[in-house]
Protein backbone atom coordinates (compact mmCIF):
# COMPACT_ATOMS: atom_id res chain seq x y z
CA UNK A 1 0.00 0.00 0.00
CA UNK A 2 1.02 3.47 -0.78
CA UNK A 3 1.97 6.04 2.01
CA UNK A 4 -0.82 6.84 4.05
CA UNK A 5 -2.94 10.01 3.72
CA UNK A 6 -5.82 9.37 6.16
CA UNK A 7 -6.32 6.63 8.88
CA UNK A 8 -9.90 6.21 10.74
CA UNK A 9 -9.80 3.74 13.67
CA UNK A 10 -12.89 2.93 15.60
CA UNK A 11 -14.80 5.27 13.93
CA UNK A 12 -18.73 5.49 14.57
CA UNK A 13 -21.46 7.72 13.46
CA UNK A 14 -24.71 7.98 15.77
CA UNK A 15 -27.66 10.66 14.05
CA UNK A 16 -29.22 11.31 17.72
CA UNK A 17 -29.29 7.43 19.60
CA UNK A 18 -30.06 5.82 16.20
CA UNK A 19 -26.50 4.42 14.94
CA UNK A 20 -25.57 4.61 11.19
CA UNK A 21 -21.68 3.92 11.24
CA UNK A 22 -20.39 1.49 13.73
CA UNK A 23 -16.74 0.77 14.38
CA UNK A 24 -14.71 1.49 11.05
CA UNK A 25 -11.23 1.16 10.53
CA UNK A 26 -9.66 1.80 7.23
CA UNK A 27 -6.72 3.30 5.85
CA UNK A 28 -6.89 5.62 3.22
CA UNK A 29 -3.66 5.26 0.34
CA UNK A 30 -2.05 8.61 -0.72
CA UNK A 31 -1.94 9.16 -4.09
CA UNK A 32 -4.82 6.62 -4.81
CA UNK A 33 -8.66 6.84 -5.30
CA UNK A 34 -10.80 5.14 -3.46
CA UNK A 35 -14.32 4.30 -3.64
CA UNK A 36 -16.70 4.03 -0.79
CA UNK A 37 -19.82 1.90 -2.37
CA UNK A 38 -22.62 0.16 -0.43
CA UNK A 39 -26.57 0.47 -0.65
CA UNK A 40 -28.77 3.90 0.55
CA UNK A 41 -27.92 3.53 3.77
CA UNK A 42 -25.19 1.93 4.58
CA UNK A 43 -22.72 4.68 6.07
CA UNK A 44 -20.72 5.43 2.79
CA UNK A 45 -21.70 9.07 2.68
CA UNK A 46 -21.96 9.71 6.55
CA UNK A 47 -18.40 8.33 7.27
CA UNK A 48 -17.28 10.54 4.17
CA UNK A 49 -19.04 13.79 5.91
CA UNK A 50 -17.04 12.71 8.83
CA UNK A 51 -13.92 12.74 7.29
CA UNK A 52 -13.49 16.58 7.73
CA UNK A 53 -15.83 17.19 10.26
CA UNK A 54 -18.94 18.13 8.08
CA UNK A 55 -21.30 15.86 10.14
CA UNK A 56 -20.50 17.81 13.50
CA UNK A 57 -24.03 19.97 13.74
CA UNK A 58 -25.89 16.70 12.87
CA UNK A 59 -24.31 13.91 14.17
CA UNK A 60 -22.18 12.43 17.21
CA UNK A 61 -19.00 11.34 15.68
CA UNK A 62 -16.44 9.47 17.88
CA UNK A 63 -13.37 7.54 17.30
CA UNK A 64 -10.07 8.72 15.68
CA UNK A 65 -9.30 10.25 12.39
CA UNK A 66 -5.44 10.74 11.97
CA UNK A 67 -4.09 13.30 9.50
CA UNK A 68 -0.40 13.75 9.00
CA UNK A 69 -0.46 11.79 13.27
CA UNK A 70 -3.21 14.32 14.25
CA UNK A 71 -6.44 13.14 15.45
CA UNK A 72 -8.95 15.97 13.51
CA UNK A 73 -12.11 14.42 15.35
CA UNK A 74 -10.94 15.49 18.31
CA UNK A 75 -13.14 18.74 19.49
CA UNK A 76 -10.24 21.88 19.79
CA UNK A 77 -9.50 20.62 16.22
CA UNK A 78 -9.75 23.82 13.97
CA UNK A 79 -12.10 22.50 11.27
CA UNK A 80 -11.45 25.06 9.16
CA UNK A 81 -8.47 24.62 8.59
CA UNK A 82 -9.11 20.71 8.04
CA UNK A 83 -11.43 21.96 5.42
CA UNK A 84 -8.73 23.62 3.65
CA UNK A 85 -6.79 20.13 3.92
CA UNK A 86 -9.93 17.86 2.87
CA UNK A 87 -11.89 19.47 1.00
CA UNK A 88 -15.04 18.23 -0.61
CA UNK A 89 -16.85 18.05 -3.70
CA UNK A 90 -20.91 17.05 -3.42
CA UNK A 91 -23.12 15.64 -5.46
CA UNK A 92 -25.45 18.34 -7.00
CA UNK A 93 -23.09 21.13 -8.58
CA UNK A 94 -22.96 24.20 -6.59
CA UNK A 95 -21.39 27.59 -8.07
CA UNK A 96 -22.21 30.48 -6.25
CA UNK A 97 -23.86 32.90 -7.82
CA UNK A 98 -20.88 35.24 -9.04
CA UNK A 99 -18.24 34.74 -11.32
CA UNK A 100 -16.39 31.89 -13.00
CA UNK A 101 -13.48 33.92 -11.55
CA UNK A 102 -14.67 34.68 -7.82
CA UNK A 103 -16.03 31.06 -7.71
CA UNK A 104 -12.56 29.09 -7.52
CA UNK A 105 -11.32 31.90 -5.46
CA UNK A 106 -13.76 31.83 -2.96
CA UNK A 107 -11.75 29.66 -0.83
CA UNK A 108 -8.53 31.72 -0.94
CA UNK A 109 -10.68 35.13 -0.31
CA UNK A 110 -11.76 33.67 2.81
CA UNK A 111 -8.23 33.33 3.71
CA UNK A 112 -7.71 35.93 3.31
CA UNK A 113 -5.58 36.28 0.18
CA UNK A 114 -5.32 39.59 -2.15
CA UNK A 115 -2.42 39.58 -4.19
CA UNK A 116 -4.00 39.47 -7.75
CA UNK A 117 -0.97 37.39 -9.20
CA UNK A 118 -1.34 34.44 -6.88
CA UNK A 119 -5.35 34.10 -7.39
CA UNK A 120 -4.83 35.13 -10.91
CA UNK A 121 -2.33 32.31 -11.25
CA UNK A 122 -4.46 30.08 -8.83
CA UNK A 123 -7.59 30.35 -10.86
CA UNK A 124 -5.94 29.39 -14.43
CA UNK A 125 -3.49 26.43 -12.19
CA UNK A 126 -7.10 24.96 -10.81
CA UNK A 127 -9.09 25.34 -13.45
CA UNK A 128 -6.82 23.24 -15.89
CA UNK A 129 -6.50 20.82 -13.31
CA UNK A 130 -10.48 20.22 -13.70
CA UNK A 131 -9.53 20.33 -16.80
CA UNK A 132 -12.41 23.41 -17.26
CA UNK A 133 -9.67 26.42 -18.19
CA UNK A 134 -10.00 25.60 -22.28
CA UNK A 135 -13.77 26.35 -22.57
CA UNK A 136 -13.63 29.20 -19.64
CA UNK A 137 -10.69 31.19 -20.32
CA UNK A 138 -12.73 33.55 -22.33
CA UNK A 139 -15.23 34.41 -19.98
CA UNK A 140 -13.88 33.96 -16.46
CA UNK A 141 -15.95 37.41 -15.63
CA UNK A 142 -19.10 35.72 -16.81
CA UNK A 143 -21.76 33.72 -14.28
CA UNK A 144 -20.86 29.96 -13.03
CA UNK A 145 -25.02 29.47 -13.19
CA UNK A 146 -24.41 29.89 -17.30
CA UNK A 147 -22.45 26.96 -17.37
CA UNK A 148 -23.43 23.52 -18.25
CA UNK A 149 -24.26 20.85 -15.22
CA UNK A 150 -20.74 18.70 -16.30
CA UNK A 151 -18.94 22.14 -16.01
CA UNK A 152 -20.60 23.77 -13.11
CA UNK A 153 -19.15 20.23 -11.48
CA UNK A 154 -15.76 20.76 -12.73
CA UNK A 155 -15.89 24.36 -11.45
CA UNK A 156 -16.79 22.97 -8.02
CA UNK A 157 -14.01 20.80 -8.28
CA UNK A 158 -11.65 23.71 -9.20
CA UNK A 159 -12.85 25.77 -6.39
CA UNK A 160 -11.83 23.18 -4.14
CA UNK A 161 -8.37 22.29 -5.70
CA UNK A 162 -7.65 26.29 -5.42
CA UNK A 163 -7.41 25.81 -1.80
CA UNK A 164 -4.54 23.37 -2.56
CA UNK A 165 -6.18 20.59 -0.29
CA UNK A 166 -4.06 17.38 -0.14
CA UNK A 167 -7.74 14.93 0.03
CA UNK A 168 -10.33 15.41 -2.21
CA UNK A 169 -13.81 14.10 -0.53
CA UNK A 170 -16.37 13.41 -3.25
CA UNK A 171 -19.90 12.87 -2.60
CA UNK A 172 -21.58 10.98 -5.18
CA UNK A 173 -19.87 13.56 -8.16
CA UNK A 174 -21.06 12.54 -11.01
CA UNK A 175 -25.15 11.25 -10.12
CA UNK A 176 -26.50 14.46 -11.47
CA UNK A 177 -24.89 14.23 -14.51
CA UNK A 178 -25.01 12.98 -18.30
CA UNK A 179 -22.72 10.31 -19.50
CA UNK A 180 -20.53 12.42 -21.47
CA UNK A 181 -20.06 14.92 -18.13
CA UNK A 182 -19.70 11.90 -16.02
CA UNK A 183 -16.63 10.70 -18.49
CA UNK A 184 -15.23 14.01 -18.41
CA UNK A 185 -14.75 14.03 -14.74
CA UNK A 186 -14.01 10.83 -14.02
CA UNK A 187 -10.96 11.71 -16.75
CA UNK A 188 -10.16 14.33 -14.28
CA UNK A 189 -10.09 12.40 -11.57
CA UNK A 190 -7.10 9.81 -13.22
CA UNK A 191 -5.39 12.72 -13.99
CA UNK A 192 -6.15 14.42 -10.33
CA UNK A 193 -4.76 11.35 -8.68
CA UNK A 194 -1.18 12.01 -9.38
CA UNK A 195 -1.41 15.28 -6.93
CA UNK A 196 -4.48 14.34 -4.33
CA UNK A 197 -6.00 11.63 -2.86
CA UNK A 198 -9.50 10.90 -3.46
CA UNK A 199 -11.97 9.23 -1.62
CA UNK A 200 -15.38 9.12 -3.52
CA UNK A 201 -18.51 7.90 -2.47
CA UNK A 202 -20.82 6.41 -5.17
CA UNK A 203 -23.84 4.04 -5.93
CA UNK A 204 -22.44 3.55 -9.06
CA UNK A 205 -20.29 0.11 -8.73
CA UNK A 206 -19.54 0.64 -12.28
CA UNK A 207 -17.92 3.99 -11.95
CA UNK A 208 -15.83 2.45 -8.79
CA UNK A 209 -14.35 0.05 -10.97
CA UNK A 210 -13.50 1.78 -13.70
CA UNK A 211 -11.66 4.84 -11.41
CA UNK A 212 -10.81 3.59 -8.09
CA UNK A 213 -7.87 1.76 -6.91
CA UNK A 214 -9.35 0.74 -4.01
CA UNK A 215 -12.53 -0.26 -2.77
CA UNK A 216 -15.05 -0.44 0.60
CA UNK A 217 -17.78 -2.07 0.63
CA UNK A 218 -20.42 -0.88 2.82
CA UNK A 219 -23.15 -2.59 4.77
CA UNK A 220 -25.32 -1.53 7.74
CA UNK A 221 -22.97 0.72 8.91
CA UNK A 222 -20.53 -1.54 8.99
CA UNK A 223 -17.28 -1.72 6.49
CA UNK A 224 -17.81 -5.31 5.20
CA UNK A 225 -14.65 -5.49 3.10
CA UNK A 226 -11.80 -3.02 1.53
CA UNK A 227 -9.28 -4.08 -1.30
CA UNK A 228 -7.75 -3.15 -4.30
CA UNK A 229 -10.56 -2.67 -6.99
CA UNK A 230 -9.28 -5.30 -9.18
CA UNK A 231 -9.72 -7.69 -5.94
CA UNK A 232 -12.89 -6.83 -4.74
CA UNK A 233 -14.78 -6.99 -8.02
CA UNK A 234 -13.14 -10.37 -9.20
CA UNK A 235 -12.60 -11.75 -6.23
CA UNK A 236 -14.25 -10.90 -2.86
CA UNK A 237 -13.55 -12.89 0.44
CA UNK A 238 -16.86 -11.65 1.33
CA UNK A 239 -19.99 -13.56 0.70
CA UNK A 240 -21.69 -10.39 1.06
CA UNK A 241 -19.60 -8.18 -0.87
CA UNK A 242 -20.10 -10.88 -3.93
CA UNK A 243 -23.90 -10.84 -3.63
CA UNK A 244 -24.19 -6.83 -3.77
CA UNK A 245 -21.80 -6.49 -6.84
CA UNK A 246 -24.04 -9.37 -8.62
CA UNK A 247 -27.27 -7.57 -8.07
CA UNK A 248 -28.42 -10.32 -5.20
CA UNK A 249 -29.18 -7.95 -2.55
CA UNK A 250 -29.56 -4.15 -2.58
CA UNK B 1 -14.30 5.95 -24.19
CA UNK B 2 -12.64 6.57 -21.00
CA UNK B 3 -9.12 7.82 -20.87
CA UNK B 4 -8.40 4.76 -18.19
CA UNK B 5 -9.98 2.34 -20.21
CA UNK B 6 -8.16 3.66 -23.54
CA UNK B 7 -5.10 3.31 -21.68
CA UNK B 8 -5.53 -0.02 -21.06
CA UNK B 9 -6.87 -0.91 -24.00
CA UNK B 10 -3.86 0.10 -25.81
CA UNK B 11 -1.06 -1.68 -23.20
CA UNK B 12 -3.44 -4.72 -24.08
CA UNK B 13 -2.81 -4.26 -27.55
CA UNK B 14 0.50 -3.68 -27.37
CA UNK B 15 1.05 -6.80 -25.33
CA UNK B 16 -0.43 -9.12 -27.35
CA UNK B 17 1.32 -7.52 -30.82
CA UNK B 18 4.85 -8.19 -28.61
CA UNK B 19 3.42 -11.92 -28.03
CA UNK B 20 2.72 -12.62 -31.80
CA UNK B 21 6.11 -11.01 -32.93
CA UNK B 22 8.05 -13.00 -30.06
CA UNK B 23 5.94 -16.35 -31.42
CA UNK B 24 6.77 -14.78 -34.65
CA UNK B 25 10.77 -14.77 -33.93
CA UNK B 26 10.87 -17.92 -32.02
CA UNK B 27 9.05 -19.23 -34.97
CA UNK B 28 11.79 -18.54 -37.40
CA UNK B 29 14.65 -19.30 -34.97
CA UNK B 30 12.74 -22.38 -34.26
CA UNK B 31 12.45 -23.72 -38.13
CA UNK B 32 16.22 -21.78 -39.20
CA UNK B 33 17.56 -23.94 -36.20
CA UNK B 34 15.85 -27.14 -37.79
CA UNK B 35 16.98 -26.51 -41.80
CA UNK B 36 20.46 -25.30 -40.76
CA UNK B 37 20.70 -28.20 -38.20
CA UNK B 38 21.62 -25.51 -35.72
CA UNK B 39 22.02 -27.31 -32.08
CA UNK B 40 22.69 -24.45 -30.37
CA UNK B 41 19.89 -21.84 -32.14
CA UNK B 42 16.99 -24.69 -31.16
CA UNK B 43 18.24 -24.64 -27.58
CA UNK B 44 17.99 -21.23 -27.24
CA UNK B 45 14.45 -22.06 -28.72
CA UNK B 46 14.19 -24.24 -26.09
CA UNK B 47 15.18 -22.31 -23.47
CA UNK B 48 12.90 -19.36 -24.39
CA UNK B 49 9.27 -21.51 -24.28
CA UNK B 50 8.66 -20.34 -20.89
CA UNK B 51 8.38 -16.68 -22.16
CA UNK B 52 5.68 -17.00 -24.17
CA UNK B 53 3.66 -18.86 -21.73
CA UNK B 54 4.04 -16.62 -19.42
CA UNK B 55 3.24 -13.58 -22.08
CA UNK B 56 0.00 -15.23 -22.43
CA UNK B 57 -0.60 -15.55 -18.55
CA UNK B 58 0.13 -11.97 -18.32
CA UNK B 59 -2.33 -11.34 -20.90
CA UNK B 60 -5.13 -13.02 -20.15
CA UNK B 61 -4.96 -11.34 -16.31
CA UNK B 62 -4.89 -8.40 -18.15
CA UNK B 63 -7.55 -8.60 -20.35
CA UNK B 64 -9.86 -10.51 -17.56
CA UNK B 65 -9.49 -7.18 -15.93
CA UNK B 66 -10.53 -5.04 -18.74
CA UNK B 67 -13.38 -7.37 -18.94
CA UNK B 68 -14.53 -7.20 -14.72
CA UNK B 69 -13.55 -3.26 -14.21
CA UNK B 70 -13.81 -1.35 -17.41
CA UNK B 71 -17.25 -3.70 -18.74
CA UNK B 72 -16.60 -2.71 -22.53
CA UNK B 73 -18.80 -2.70 -25.08
CA UNK B 74 -19.35 -3.34 -28.74
CA UNK B 75 -16.08 -2.97 -31.09
CA UNK B 76 -13.84 -3.00 -27.03
CA UNK B 77 -15.90 -6.27 -26.18
CA UNK B 78 -15.29 -7.92 -29.74
CA UNK B 79 -11.55 -7.23 -29.57
CA UNK B 80 -10.94 -7.90 -25.58
CA UNK B 81 -12.54 -11.03 -25.87
CA UNK B 82 -10.52 -11.53 -29.02
CA UNK B 83 -7.33 -11.06 -27.98
CA UNK B 84 -7.81 -13.09 -24.57
CA UNK B 85 -8.58 -16.48 -27.59
CA UNK B 86 -6.63 -15.67 -29.92
CA UNK B 87 -3.50 -15.18 -27.31
CA UNK B 88 -4.22 -18.94 -26.43
CA UNK B 89 -3.25 -19.66 -30.14
CA UNK B 90 -0.09 -17.68 -30.43
CA UNK B 91 0.64 -19.86 -27.42
CA UNK B 92 0.07 -22.66 -29.01
CA UNK B 93 2.29 -21.70 -31.68
CA UNK B 94 4.93 -20.99 -29.18
CA UNK B 95 4.28 -25.10 -28.28
CA UNK B 96 4.98 -26.23 -31.84
CA UNK B 97 8.46 -24.62 -32.30
CA UNK B 98 9.61 -25.80 -29.18
CA UNK B 99 8.62 -29.08 -30.57
CA UNK B 100 10.56 -28.17 -33.64
CA UNK B 101 13.11 -27.42 -31.60
CA UNK B 102 13.31 -30.77 -29.85
CA UNK B 103 13.41 -32.16 -33.17
CA UNK B 104 16.63 -30.34 -34.62
CA UNK B 105 18.51 -31.15 -31.38
CA UNK B 106 16.86 -35.10 -32.04
CA UNK B 107 17.61 -35.24 -35.50
CA UNK B 108 21.00 -34.43 -35.48
CA UNK B 109 21.85 -37.24 -33.79
CA UNK B 110 20.44 -39.12 -37.11
CA UNK B 111 20.79 -39.70 -40.75
CA UNK B 112 19.12 -36.80 -42.61
CA UNK B 113 17.43 -37.25 -45.38
CA UNK B 114 18.10 -33.42 -47.49
CA UNK B 115 15.71 -33.86 -50.22
CA UNK B 116 12.55 -34.26 -47.55
CA UNK B 117 14.23 -31.20 -45.76
CA UNK B 118 14.59 -29.12 -48.84
CA UNK B 119 10.37 -29.16 -48.79
CA UNK B 120 10.28 -28.92 -45.27
CA UNK B 121 11.61 -25.88 -45.75
CA UNK B 122 9.22 -24.19 -48.02
CA UNK B 123 6.64 -25.33 -45.90
CA UNK B 124 8.18 -23.39 -42.85
CA UNK B 125 8.57 -20.68 -44.96
CA UNK B 126 4.92 -20.16 -45.43
CA UNK B 127 3.69 -20.77 -41.94
CA UNK B 128 6.23 -18.02 -41.31
CA UNK B 129 5.10 -15.57 -43.96
CA UNK B 130 1.23 -16.44 -42.83
CA UNK B 131 2.35 -15.69 -39.13
CA UNK B 132 3.60 -12.27 -40.00
CA UNK B 133 0.83 -11.35 -42.25
CA UNK B 134 -1.66 -12.27 -39.04
CA UNK B 135 0.06 -9.84 -36.77
CA UNK B 136 0.10 -7.50 -39.34
CA UNK B 137 -3.34 -8.03 -40.18
CA UNK B 138 -4.10 -7.51 -36.75
CA UNK B 139 -2.12 -3.72 -36.36
CA UNK B 140 -4.13 -2.19 -38.77
CA UNK B 141 -7.58 -4.31 -38.34
CA UNK B 142 -7.60 -5.65 -42.10
CA UNK B 143 -10.53 -7.99 -42.46
CA UNK B 144 -8.98 -8.53 -45.88
CA UNK B 145 -5.99 -9.37 -45.14
CA UNK B 146 -7.20 -12.01 -42.47
CA UNK B 147 -9.25 -13.98 -45.75
CA UNK B 148 -5.90 -13.71 -47.21
CA UNK B 149 -3.90 -15.53 -44.52
CA UNK B 150 -6.84 -17.90 -44.17
CA UNK B 151 -6.99 -19.16 -47.66
CA UNK B 152 -3.16 -19.60 -47.82
CA UNK B 153 -3.53 -22.49 -44.95
CA UNK B 154 -4.89 -24.39 -48.08
CA UNK B 155 -1.27 -24.60 -49.27
CA UNK B 156 0.34 -25.75 -46.21
CA UNK B 157 -2.51 -28.22 -45.87
CA UNK B 158 -1.48 -29.87 -49.94
CA UNK B 159 2.05 -29.46 -48.66
CA UNK B 160 1.38 -31.54 -45.70
CA UNK B 161 -0.44 -34.02 -47.32
CA UNK B 162 2.11 -34.30 -50.30
CA UNK B 163 5.27 -34.86 -47.64
CA UNK B 164 3.45 -37.07 -45.44
CA UNK B 165 3.23 -39.55 -48.57
CA UNK B 166 6.53 -38.55 -49.60
CA UNK B 167 7.83 -39.55 -45.86
CA UNK B 168 5.71 -42.99 -45.44
CA UNK B 169 7.33 -43.82 -48.69
CA UNK B 170 10.52 -43.03 -47.88
CA UNK B 171 10.45 -45.13 -44.56
CA UNK B 172 9.01 -48.47 -46.63
CA UNK B 173 12.24 -47.79 -48.52
CA UNK B 174 15.03 -46.53 -46.30
CA UNK B 175 14.36 -48.79 -43.09
CA UNK B 176 17.87 -47.49 -41.44
CA UNK B 177 16.38 -43.72 -41.82
CA UNK B 178 12.87 -44.43 -39.82
CA UNK B 179 14.41 -42.28 -37.12
CA UNK B 180 14.93 -39.11 -39.20
CA UNK B 181 11.82 -40.10 -40.90
CA UNK B 182 9.76 -40.01 -37.88
CA UNK B 183 11.21 -37.00 -36.80
CA UNK B 184 10.37 -34.95 -40.07
CA UNK B 185 6.51 -36.63 -39.79
CA UNK B 186 6.31 -34.68 -36.10
CA UNK B 187 7.71 -30.96 -38.06
CA UNK B 188 5.51 -31.12 -40.40
CA UNK B 189 2.72 -31.46 -38.47
CA UNK B 190 3.86 -29.01 -35.77
CA UNK B 191 3.73 -26.31 -39.02
CA UNK B 192 0.46 -27.93 -39.85
CA UNK B 193 -0.84 -27.33 -36.75
CA UNK B 194 0.80 -23.89 -36.48
CA UNK B 195 -0.93 -23.30 -39.65
CA UNK B 196 -4.63 -23.82 -38.09
CA UNK B 197 -3.78 -21.60 -35.05
CA UNK B 198 -2.83 -18.98 -37.55
CA UNK B 199 -6.56 -19.17 -39.12
CA UNK B 200 -7.91 -19.00 -35.94
CA UNK B 201 -6.45 -15.75 -35.31
CA UNK B 202 -7.47 -14.85 -38.61
CA UNK B 203 -10.88 -15.76 -37.79
CA UNK B 204 -10.71 -12.97 -34.68
CA UNK B 205 -9.18 -10.22 -36.87
CA UNK B 206 -12.49 -10.50 -38.67
CA UNK B 207 -14.95 -10.82 -35.71
CA UNK B 208 -13.18 -7.73 -34.01
CA UNK B 209 -13.50 -6.00 -37.97
CA UNK B 210 -16.60 -6.71 -38.43
CA UNK B 211 -18.31 -8.84 -35.53
CA UNK B 212 -18.61 -11.77 -37.90
CA UNK B 213 -17.76 -15.58 -36.38
CA UNK B 214 -16.50 -17.39 -38.96
CA UNK B 215 -14.87 -20.99 -39.88
CA UNK B 216 -12.47 -20.09 -42.19
CA UNK B 217 -10.10 -23.18 -42.03
CA UNK B 218 -10.75 -24.32 -45.99
CA UNK B 219 -8.50 -27.37 -45.70
CA UNK B 220 -10.83 -28.72 -42.71
CA UNK B 221 -14.27 -27.44 -43.29
CA UNK B 222 -14.24 -29.22 -47.11
CA UNK B 223 -11.01 -32.09 -47.20
CA UNK B 224 -12.41 -32.61 -51.05
CA UNK B 225 -9.96 -28.72 -51.75
CA UNK B 226 -7.20 -30.29 -50.38
CA UNK B 227 -7.11 -33.58 -52.75
CA UNK B 228 -8.02 -31.49 -55.71
CA UNK B 229 -5.32 -29.19 -55.47
CA UNK B 230 -2.87 -32.39 -55.25
CA UNK B 231 -4.07 -33.52 -58.08
CA UNK B 232 -3.32 -30.36 -59.82
CA UNK B 233 0.28 -30.03 -58.27
CA UNK B 234 1.13 -33.98 -58.97
CA UNK B 235 0.01 -33.11 -62.80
Amino acid sequence: MNEIALAVQNVAVAYGEKPVVTDVNMEFPAHQITALIGASGSGKSTLLRSLNRMNDEIATVTGQINFHGVDINRPETNVYRVRQQIGMVFQQPTPFPMSIYENVIYGLRLRGEKDRTVLDQRVEASLKQAALWEEVKDRLQTSAQALSGGQQQRLCIARTLATQPEIILMDEPTSALDPISTNQIEATLAQLKEQFTIIIVTHNMQQASRISDWTAYFEQGKLVEFKPTDQLFMNPSEQRTADYLSGKFG
Amino acid sequence: MSVIFEAELKKLRSRFMEMGIDASEQLYQATKAFIDHDNELAKHVLNRDQDINDEEVSLEKRALKVMALQQPLASDFREIISILKASNDVERIGDYTTHIARATVNLNQVHHVPAIEKEISQMTELVRQMLEKVMDAYANNDEQAAYEVANQDLEVDVIYVRQQKAILAGMMANHDRIPAYETYMGVIRNLERAGDHIVNLAEWIIYIASGKLVELNPGKTDPSLVKQRLVKTDN
